[in-house]
């Protein structure tokens, strides 16, 4: 059997393999590049809704669930947190009231809270195109 | 194997038909777990309908001014100096516009010319509702006319459908507005560019017990708000006892705000 055009085939082919094999050694590659995100611990007394690991698998839903709450069905009834107080379903003046807190030292350096995850794992979120981050008035203040 | 003829596979499906019928009739009508929460949440009374009433004796100039910026401070309304941007939630109108029907050349010039405070009419057959390709617009139990932000896509239908030119479209984004730039108000919040906004009747701070912003603003009943549902409400007694009018009735949109031309004595 012979291969007729060899000089462009096998280099084309390699130039294919590589395209389609991009995202699994890109990774590799740049491996010094990119951060870990470091969890960084809640401040003393204070607990969200859910446990941590819950609320960083289910927050997307929680939130979807209360906007729905909240926006269509008009019921503005305070959601309980773990440790038996409340808080009004709002971003702002809710999750913001403990995620945006001025000792939250490395925070301060970011749009938000929210912000310094969601940069890491590479999901662009919109919520606050049109809720206020409370973080530069916070800031402004001081 | 049992063979099934034609004639015996349209009987079976006929008989199964009116069988899910007949067990949809008998069955209560609440079975659907949402429409159980809601007529038990206001199941101690009527739902509410919630109305304003304009009082043109005493809602002009200064104090409707005040209404207006109040409103817009309140709900971060971007202020933009080319009029063709302008976004509104409550706005004044000379009387002979908002009322073409009801004016006319010899009526008193002072009321012709009044400029009189618009404002969504949170009508009982909206239809900004009817034409949203998406729900984003939609009308709440209680009778306002709400806005979920979160799925207009801006197209812009309600603004073409609604005959009170009380929606607004944002061509830019607000936060670029000088306003917007100096003071924000956290309470609640901006749009994006690409929606379209009106007014809510305070439908935030209704939930939290408070009056519309405006009618809090306006004071000495210059602007009244209640439930109509309610006989013992304010706004109900001042519509039982005078005169008021509405915006373009004829459209039967049947607007819930009112317009007081004289309490009857």
């Amino acid at each position: 059997m012979r291969l007729y055009n060899g000089m462009v085939i096998v280099p084309g082919l390699l130039i294919f393999l590589a395209a389609v094999t991009f995202p699994f050694w890109i990774g590799k590659v740049r491996a010094g590049e990119i951060k870990t995100f470091q969890s960084r611990p809640a401040p003393a007394g204070i607990t969200c809704v859910l446990p941590k690991k819950q609320m960083r698998e289910q927050h997307m839903a929680l939130l979807k669930q209360w906007r729905d709450q909240v926006v269509r069905e008009g019921d503005h009834t305070p959601v309980k947190l773990v440790n038996g107080q409340t808080m009004e379903l709002s971003l702002t003046n809710g999750c913001m009231k403990c995620h945006a807190k001025e000792d939250c030292g490395p925070y301060r350096a970011h749009a938000t809270y929210c912000v310094d995850c969601h940069d890491y794992v590479g999901i662009r979120v919109d919520c606050w195109t049109c809720h206020i981050d409370p973080m530069p008035q916070i800031m402004e203040k001081k | 194997m049992m063979r099934l003829d034609r004639r015996d596979f349209l009987k079976c499906s006929a008989a199964g038909v009116a069988g899910l019928a007949a067990v949809r009739a008998v069955l209560p009508a609440s079975v659907s777990p949402a429409a159980e929460g809601r007529s038990a949440a206001g199941s101690s009374q009527k739902p509410k309908r919630w109305a304003m009433v304009v009082d043109l004796q005493k809602c002009f100039e200064g104090k409707a001014k005040a209404c207006v910026s109040a409103c817009h401070q309140w709900h971060n309304v971007p202020e933009w100096p080319e009029e063709r941007l302008e976004v509104k939630w409550i706005w004044e109108e000379k009387f002979s516009r908002l009322f073409p029907d009801q004016s006319f050349e010899h009526m008193p010039a002072t009321l012709r010319e009044r400029p009189v405070l618009a404002l969504c009419n949170h009508c009982a057959n909206p239809p900004c509702v009817r034409v949203c390709p998406t729900k984003a617009t939609f009308k709440r139990p209680d009778g306002i006319v709400a806005m979920d932000m979160h799925r207009c896509i801006g197209c812009r239908f309600c603004i073409a459908a609604c005959p009170y030119g009380a929606r607004s479209f944002n061509w830019k984004n607000p936060r670029e507005a000088e306003n917007l730039k100096h003071q924000i108000n956290l309470e609640y919040p901006t749009r994006a560019r690409g929606v379209v906004e009106k007014c809510n009747f305070c439908a935030e701070r209704l939930a939290a017990g408070l009056q519309p912003i405006c009618v809090e603003r306006a004071e000495d009943a210059a602007l009244i708000f209640g439930d109509l549902n309610d006989p013992a409400s304010k706004v109900t007694h001042v519509l039982a006892a005078g005169f008021a009018i509405r915006r373009k009735p004829s459209l039967e949109t049947d607007p819930q705000v009112y317009y007081l031309i004289s309490a009857m004595r």
